[in-house]
């Protein structure tokens, strides 16, 4: 969680929240999280589990259609 | 329940003794979805309660932490806790989730990013938003 905190103060396009799953089954429902961390990125679940902080940024780049 | 105890007193006021800048905190109440939850041993805790007095002791270990309190009638995911206007936290921040919190205090208290160049270089180059939602769990 504190990579997306940490890239939300370093870049204005991108915004970071937690969610607590067991407090909002309903919204964890929607997006399909069945385990954490589940990260998803504009609306859609992204990617699962934690990962270094050069494949966290890696995969924002993509989700913004920076990287293929 | 006491959401601190001393040792974690202790050591969360030495980690924010590296606070350089102030930290203002917003915490948002209002209806909850899931209101009240019987713990093992039936004991009930309210989210929001629980959250304020975690959000208030937190504030007692540092001058750099201002805490502001905002209660809605609104329904919303409540209780909502922003640090530093950008960073969001939505529930109870307990159990492993307490670090998520005192690290967000300690980000926006910072006065130099700690990501590294590599990473700040490719996040410049985004010219899309991007919207993150971490779920996770206090276990």
């Amino acid at each position: 969680m504190l990579l997306a905190y940490r890239c939300a103060l370093a870049c204005e396009r991108i915004t970071a929240a937690a969610v607590e799953a067991t407090e909002f089954p309903v919204a964890a429902d929607r997006h399909g999280v069945v385990s954490v961390p589940a990260i998803v990125a504009n609306e859609r679940l992204a990617w699962v589990g934690s990962v270094p902080e050069a494949t966290f940024v890696e995969h924002i780049a993509r989700v913004a259609g920076a990287l293929p | 329940m006491n959401p601190l105890g001393e040792h974690e007193r202790a050591a969360i006021r030495e980690v924010f003794t590296d606070l350089v800048r102030d930290v203002p905190i917003l915490l948002e109440l209002g209806p909850e979805e899931a209101p009240v939850t019987v713990l093992a041993g039936g004991r009930e805790i309210d989210f929001g309660d629980e959250t304020k007095l975690l959000l208030e002791q937190l504030t007692e270990l540092s001058d750099r932490i201002d805490l502001t309190v905002m209660e809605t009638e609104d329904p919303g995911p409540w209780p909502k806790t922003t640090v530093a206007g950008a960073l969001v936290y939505h529930g109870l921040p307990w159990g492993y989730e307490l670090t998520t919190i005192v690290g967000a205090i300690v980000e926006a208290g910072r006065t130099t990013p700690s990501l590294t160049p590599a990473s700040l270089e490719t996040l410049a180059s985004l010219e899309q938003d991007v919207a993150l939602e971490v779920y996770v769990t206090p276990t």
